[in-house]
Protein backbone atom coordinates (compact mmCIF):
# COMPACT_ATOMS: atom_id res chain seq x y z
CA UNK A 1 0.00 0.00 0.00
CA UNK A 2 1.36 3.42 -1.02
CA UNK A 3 1.10 5.80 1.95
CA UNK A 4 1.72 9.55 2.01
CA UNK A 5 2.18 11.43 5.28
CA UNK A 6 1.11 15.05 4.80
CA UNK A 7 2.64 17.56 7.21
CA UNK A 8 1.08 21.05 7.13
CA UNK A 9 3.59 23.56 8.47
CA UNK A 10 3.30 27.27 9.17
CA UNK A 11 6.26 28.85 10.98
CA UNK A 12 7.52 25.56 12.40
CA UNK A 13 11.29 25.95 12.00
CA UNK A 14 11.80 24.74 15.59
CA UNK A 15 9.53 21.67 15.49
CA UNK A 16 10.24 20.20 12.04
CA UNK A 17 13.89 19.14 12.60
CA UNK A 18 12.79 16.77 15.39
CA UNK A 19 9.47 15.68 13.84
CA UNK A 20 10.44 14.89 10.23
CA UNK A 21 13.26 12.36 10.90
CA UNK A 22 10.89 10.39 13.13
CA UNK A 23 8.29 10.23 10.34
CA UNK A 24 10.83 9.43 7.63
CA UNK A 25 12.27 6.62 9.77
CA UNK A 26 8.96 4.80 9.39
CA UNK A 27 9.57 4.33 5.69
CA UNK A 28 6.49 6.02 4.25
CA UNK A 29 6.60 8.93 1.82
CA UNK A 30 6.34 12.31 3.45
CA UNK A 31 5.25 15.65 2.00
CA UNK A 32 5.65 18.84 4.02
CA UNK A 33 3.54 21.76 2.84
CA UNK A 34 5.01 25.07 3.91
CA UNK A 35 2.06 27.47 4.13
CA UNK A 36 3.92 30.71 3.30
CA UNK A 37 5.87 30.72 6.56
CA UNK A 38 7.50 33.98 7.56
CA UNK A 39 10.32 32.31 9.52
CA UNK A 40 13.03 30.00 8.12
CA UNK A 41 10.80 26.95 7.67
CA UNK A 42 11.57 26.91 3.92
CA UNK A 43 15.35 26.93 4.48
CA UNK A 44 15.09 24.24 7.15
CA UNK A 45 13.16 22.03 4.72
CA UNK A 46 15.70 22.58 1.91
CA UNK A 47 18.49 21.67 4.31
CA UNK A 48 16.79 18.47 5.42
CA UNK A 49 16.13 17.48 1.82
CA UNK A 50 12.59 16.32 2.58
CA UNK A 51 10.00 16.58 -0.25
CA UNK A 52 8.02 19.75 0.28
CA UNK A 53 5.85 22.38 -1.37
CA UNK A 54 6.49 26.05 -0.63
CA UNK A 55 3.28 28.04 -1.03
CA UNK A 56 3.41 31.67 -2.14
CA UNK A 57 0.25 32.74 -0.33
CA UNK A 58 -1.01 31.70 3.08
CA UNK A 59 -4.04 29.50 2.46
CA UNK A 60 -4.71 28.20 5.98
CA UNK A 61 -4.87 24.67 7.37
CA UNK A 62 -7.96 23.61 5.42
CA UNK A 63 -6.43 24.75 2.13
CA UNK A 64 -3.11 23.06 2.86
CA UNK A 65 -4.65 19.68 3.70
CA UNK A 66 -6.77 19.94 0.55
CA UNK A 67 -3.60 20.41 -1.53
CA UNK A 68 -2.03 17.44 0.23
CA UNK A 69 -5.01 15.23 -0.63
CA UNK A 70 -4.95 16.41 -4.26
CA UNK A 71 -1.24 15.59 -4.46
CA UNK A 72 -1.81 12.16 -2.94
CA UNK A 73 -4.66 11.38 -5.34
CA UNK A 74 -2.80 12.58 -8.45
CA UNK A 75 0.26 10.53 -7.54
CA UNK A 76 -1.63 7.31 -7.01
CA UNK A 77 -1.38 6.92 -3.25
CA UNK A 78 -3.75 4.45 -1.55
CA UNK A 79 -3.71 6.25 1.77
CA UNK A 80 -2.96 9.77 2.96
CA UNK A 81 -2.49 10.81 6.54
CA UNK A 82 -2.30 14.25 8.13
CA UNK A 83 0.23 14.89 10.91
CA UNK A 84 0.44 18.47 12.16
CA UNK A 85 3.79 20.20 11.80
CA UNK A 86 3.56 21.74 15.27
CA UNK A 87 4.32 18.38 16.87
CA UNK A 88 0.99 17.92 18.66
CA UNK A 89 0.43 14.56 16.92
CA UNK A 90 3.11 12.13 18.18
CA UNK A 91 4.49 10.04 15.27
CA UNK A 92 4.23 6.82 17.30
CA UNK A 93 0.47 6.72 16.61
CA UNK A 94 0.77 7.01 12.83
CA UNK A 95 1.01 3.24 12.34
CA UNK A 96 -2.17 2.57 14.38
CA UNK A 97 -4.24 4.70 12.00
CA UNK A 98 -2.66 3.34 8.83
CA UNK A 99 -3.24 -0.24 10.06
CA UNK A 100 -6.96 0.53 10.24
CA UNK A 101 -6.94 1.78 6.63
CA UNK A 102 -5.24 -1.48 5.68
CA UNK A 103 -8.05 -3.34 7.48
CA UNK A 104 -10.47 -1.71 5.04
CA UNK A 105 -11.70 1.46 6.74
CA UNK A 106 -11.99 4.59 4.56
CA UNK A 107 -11.53 7.27 7.20
CA UNK A 108 -9.72 6.89 10.52
CA UNK A 109 -9.48 9.57 13.19
CA UNK A 110 -6.95 9.76 15.99
CA UNK A 111 -9.24 10.54 18.92
CA UNK A 112 -8.22 11.63 22.40
CA UNK A 113 -11.47 10.42 23.95
CA UNK A 114 -12.27 6.88 22.78
CA UNK A 115 -11.73 5.50 26.29
CA UNK A 116 -10.80 8.64 28.18
CA UNK A 117 -13.33 11.18 29.51
CA UNK A 118 -13.53 14.80 28.37
CA UNK A 119 -12.96 17.53 30.92
CA UNK A 120 -15.45 20.35 31.49
CA UNK A 121 -13.53 23.20 29.89
CA UNK A 122 -15.23 25.63 27.50
CA UNK A 123 -13.45 24.02 24.57
CA UNK A 124 -14.79 20.57 25.46
CA UNK A 125 -18.31 21.96 25.77
CA UNK A 126 -17.85 23.09 22.17
CA UNK A 127 -16.64 19.61 21.26
CA UNK A 128 -19.73 18.04 22.91
CA UNK A 129 -22.04 20.39 20.99
CA UNK A 130 -20.43 19.35 17.71
CA UNK A 131 -20.72 15.65 18.68
CA UNK A 132 -24.42 16.19 19.40
CA UNK A 133 -24.94 17.90 16.02
CA UNK A 134 -23.22 15.03 14.20
CA UNK A 135 -25.31 12.49 16.12
CA UNK A 136 -28.46 14.40 15.16
CA UNK A 137 -27.46 14.57 11.50
CA UNK A 138 -25.99 11.11 10.93
CA UNK A 139 -27.07 9.03 13.93
CA UNK A 140 -23.44 8.01 14.53
CA UNK A 141 -21.49 8.64 17.74
CA UNK A 142 -18.10 10.31 17.41
CA UNK A 143 -15.79 11.23 20.29
CA UNK A 144 -13.28 13.73 18.91
CA UNK A 145 -14.68 15.52 15.85
CA UNK A 146 -12.14 18.37 15.86
CA UNK A 147 -9.10 16.10 15.74
CA UNK A 148 -6.86 16.96 12.79
CA UNK A 149 -4.99 13.64 12.95
CA UNK A 150 -6.69 11.46 10.37
CA UNK A 151 -5.93 8.90 7.69
CA UNK A 152 -7.87 8.67 4.43
CA UNK A 153 -8.35 5.62 2.27
CA UNK A 154 -8.59 5.73 -1.50
CA UNK A 155 -12.34 6.34 -1.81
CA UNK A 156 -12.33 9.34 0.55
CA UNK A 157 -9.18 10.62 -1.12
CA UNK A 158 -10.95 10.62 -4.48
CA UNK A 159 -13.96 12.33 -2.92
CA UNK A 160 -11.86 15.04 -1.22
CA UNK A 161 -9.60 15.69 -4.18
CA UNK A 162 -12.67 16.53 -6.27
CA UNK A 163 -14.21 18.98 -3.84
CA UNK A 164 -13.77 19.93 -0.20
CA UNK A 165 -16.38 22.51 0.65
CA UNK A 166 -15.86 22.34 4.42
CA UNK A 167 -15.18 24.78 7.23
CA UNK A 168 -12.94 22.38 9.15
CA UNK A 169 -12.58 18.78 10.36
CA UNK A 170 -16.02 18.30 11.99
CA UNK A 171 -18.11 18.97 8.89
CA UNK A 172 -15.65 17.02 6.73
CA UNK A 173 -16.25 14.08 9.10
CA UNK A 174 -20.01 14.60 8.82
CA UNK A 175 -19.75 14.50 5.03
CA UNK A 176 -17.68 11.29 5.18
CA UNK A 177 -20.20 9.52 7.44
CA UNK A 178 -23.18 10.89 5.53
CA UNK A 179 -21.91 9.61 2.20
CA UNK A 180 -21.52 6.11 3.59
CA UNK A 181 -17.76 5.71 3.95
CA UNK A 182 -16.50 3.28 6.60
CA UNK A 183 -15.22 5.30 9.52
CA UNK A 184 -13.55 4.48 12.84
CA UNK A 185 -11.59 6.08 15.67
CA UNK A 186 -8.31 5.12 17.34
CA UNK A 187 -7.27 6.21 20.83
CA UNK A 188 -4.25 8.56 20.71
CA UNK A 189 -2.62 11.09 23.01
CA UNK A 190 -1.90 14.60 21.83
CA UNK A 191 0.79 16.92 23.07
CA UNK A 192 -0.47 20.25 24.40
CA UNK A 193 0.92 23.29 22.64
CA UNK A 194 4.00 24.61 24.45
CA UNK A 195 4.76 27.70 22.37
CA UNK A 196 2.64 30.15 20.39
CA UNK A 197 -0.98 31.19 20.78
CA UNK A 198 -3.91 29.00 19.80
CA UNK A 199 -6.33 30.25 17.16
CA UNK A 200 -9.13 29.49 19.62
CA UNK A 201 -7.89 31.64 22.50
CA UNK A 202 -10.11 34.41 21.16
CA UNK A 203 -13.68 33.90 22.44
CA UNK A 204 -15.39 35.68 19.53
CA UNK A 205 -13.40 33.75 16.99
CA UNK A 206 -14.31 30.49 18.72
CA UNK A 207 -17.99 31.43 18.82
CA UNK A 208 -17.90 32.35 15.13
CA UNK A 209 -16.16 29.06 14.33
CA UNK A 210 -18.76 27.10 16.31
CA UNK A 211 -21.61 28.85 14.51
CA UNK A 212 -20.10 28.17 11.07
CA UNK A 213 -19.33 24.53 11.85
CA UNK A 214 -22.77 23.80 13.32
CA UNK A 215 -24.54 25.46 10.39
CA UNK A 216 -22.42 23.47 7.97
CA UNK A 217 -23.03 20.15 9.76
CA UNK A 218 -26.77 20.62 10.16
CA UNK A 219 -27.71 22.14 6.80
CA UNK A 220 -25.03 21.64 4.21
CA UNK A 221 -23.40 18.24 4.45
CA UNK B 1 -46.53 54.36 14.27
CA UNK B 2 -47.23 52.87 10.84
CA UNK B 3 -46.81 49.10 10.99
CA UNK B 4 -45.72 46.80 8.19
CA UNK B 5 -48.22 45.99 5.48
CA UNK B 6 -49.19 42.34 5.17
CA UNK B 7 -47.92 42.24 1.58
CA UNK B 8 -44.45 43.39 2.72
CA UNK B 9 -44.38 40.64 5.37
CA UNK B 10 -45.27 38.06 2.75
CA UNK B 11 -42.61 39.37 0.36
CA UNK B 12 -39.98 39.26 3.13
CA UNK B 13 -40.87 35.69 4.08
CA UNK B 14 -41.09 34.40 0.51
CA UNK B 15 -37.97 36.28 -0.64
CA UNK B 16 -35.77 35.15 2.23
CA UNK B 17 -37.18 31.64 2.05
CA UNK B 18 -36.16 31.48 -1.62
CA UNK B 19 -32.68 32.88 -0.83
CA UNK B 20 -32.24 30.30 1.96
CA UNK B 21 -33.22 27.42 -0.31
CA UNK B 22 -31.09 28.59 -3.22
CA UNK B 23 -27.95 29.32 -1.15
CA UNK B 24 -28.06 25.95 0.63
CA UNK B 25 -28.67 24.18 -2.69
CA UNK B 26 -25.65 25.92 -4.24
CA UNK B 27 -23.42 25.22 -1.24
CA UNK B 28 -24.25 21.51 -1.41
CA UNK B 29 -23.43 21.53 -5.13
CA UNK B 30 -20.12 23.19 -4.14
CA UNK B 31 -20.80 26.20 -6.31
CA UNK B 32 -20.19 28.59 -3.44
CA UNK B 33 -17.55 28.43 -0.74
CA UNK B 34 -19.24 27.28 2.44
CA UNK B 35 -18.02 30.25 4.51
CA UNK B 36 -19.69 32.74 2.20
CA UNK B 37 -22.76 30.57 1.93
CA UNK B 38 -23.16 30.76 5.72
CA UNK B 39 -22.97 34.58 5.59
CA UNK B 40 -25.78 34.65 3.02
CA UNK B 41 -27.82 32.19 5.04
CA UNK B 42 -27.46 34.43 8.10
CA UNK B 43 -28.77 37.35 6.06
CA UNK B 44 -31.73 35.37 4.81
CA UNK B 45 -32.47 34.28 8.40
CA UNK B 46 -32.46 37.88 9.63
CA UNK B 47 -34.88 38.95 6.90
CA UNK B 48 -37.03 35.88 7.53
CA UNK B 49 -37.24 36.75 11.24
CA UNK B 50 -38.23 40.33 10.37
CA UNK B 51 -41.08 38.96 8.25
CA UNK B 52 -42.29 36.43 10.82
CA UNK B 53 -41.96 38.67 13.90
CA UNK B 54 -42.84 42.20 12.82
CA UNK B 55 -43.12 42.99 16.55
CA UNK B 56 -39.32 43.02 16.77
CA UNK B 57 -39.09 45.48 13.88
CA UNK B 58 -41.75 47.65 15.55
CA UNK B 59 -39.85 47.55 18.86
CA UNK B 60 -36.58 48.64 17.29
CA UNK B 61 -38.12 51.36 15.13
CA UNK B 62 -39.77 52.83 18.22
CA UNK B 63 -36.42 52.59 20.04
CA UNK B 64 -34.55 54.66 17.45
CA UNK B 65 -37.50 56.90 16.59
CA UNK B 66 -38.45 55.77 13.09
CA UNK B 67 -42.05 56.65 12.24
CA UNK B 68 -42.77 53.85 9.79
CA UNK B 69 -41.71 50.23 10.38
CA UNK B 70 -41.22 49.77 6.64
CA UNK B 71 -38.45 52.36 6.80
CA UNK B 72 -36.78 50.39 9.56
CA UNK B 73 -36.80 47.31 7.31
CA UNK B 74 -35.18 49.37 4.54
CA UNK B 75 -32.57 50.61 7.02
CA UNK B 76 -31.68 47.05 8.04
CA UNK B 77 -31.42 45.97 4.40
CA UNK B 78 -29.17 48.88 3.47
CA UNK B 79 -26.96 48.31 6.53
CA UNK B 80 -26.58 44.63 5.65
CA UNK B 81 -25.75 45.55 2.05
CA UNK B 82 -23.06 47.93 3.27
CA UNK B 83 -21.49 45.26 5.48
CA UNK B 84 -21.51 42.67 2.71
CA UNK B 85 -20.11 45.10 0.18
CA UNK B 86 -17.33 46.18 2.51
CA UNK B 87 -16.45 42.58 3.21
CA UNK B 88 -16.29 41.88 -0.53
CA UNK B 89 -13.91 44.79 -1.04
CA UNK B 90 -11.60 43.61 1.74
CA UNK B 91 -11.61 40.14 0.22
CA UNK B 92 -11.03 41.52 -3.26
CA UNK B 93 -7.98 43.45 -2.04
CA UNK B 94 -6.35 40.36 -0.54
CA UNK B 95 -7.12 38.38 -3.67
CA UNK B 96 -5.53 41.04 -5.89
CA UNK B 97 -2.43 40.98 -3.71
CA UNK B 98 -2.32 37.17 -3.90
CA UNK B 99 -2.72 37.33 -7.65
CA UNK B 100 0.30 39.63 -7.99
CA UNK B 101 2.43 37.38 -5.82
CA UNK B 102 1.44 34.28 -7.78
CA UNK B 103 2.13 36.03 -11.07
CA UNK B 104 5.58 37.03 -9.88
CA UNK B 105 6.34 33.59 -8.52
CA UNK B 106 5.27 31.95 -11.79
CA UNK B 107 7.37 34.36 -13.89
CA UNK B 108 10.45 33.75 -11.75
CA UNK B 109 9.95 29.98 -11.94
CA UNK B 110 9.61 30.16 -15.75
CA UNK B 111 12.81 32.21 -15.98
CA UNK B 112 14.70 29.74 -13.80
CA UNK B 113 13.43 26.82 -15.87
CA UNK B 114 14.49 28.49 -19.15
CA UNK B 115 17.95 29.20 -17.79
CA UNK B 116 18.20 25.63 -16.58
CA UNK B 117 17.16 24.26 -19.98
CA UNK B 118 19.73 26.43 -21.79
CA UNK B 119 22.46 25.04 -19.58
CA UNK B 120 21.56 21.47 -20.43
Amino acid sequence: MKVLIIVPAHNEEKNLPTLIPKIEAMGWDCLVINDASTDHTGDVLDEMGVPHLDLTNNVGLAGVTRMGFMYAWENGYDCAMVVDGDGQHPPKYIKLLIDKIEEGYDYVIGSRFVNKPKDRSLRMIGSRLICAAIKLKTGKTVTDPTSGMRALGKSVLEDFSESMNFIAEPDALTHVIHSGHKFTEVQVEMVERTAGVSYFSNVFRSAYFMFDVLMSILFMQ
Amino acid sequence: MVSMALSLKIILILGSGFVLFYVIYNAIKSRMNIRYAILWISWALIVLLLGIFPGAAEFFSRLIGIESVTNFVFLVMIALLFVFNYYTYVKMSTLEEHDKKLNYELAVTKKKLEEYEKKQ
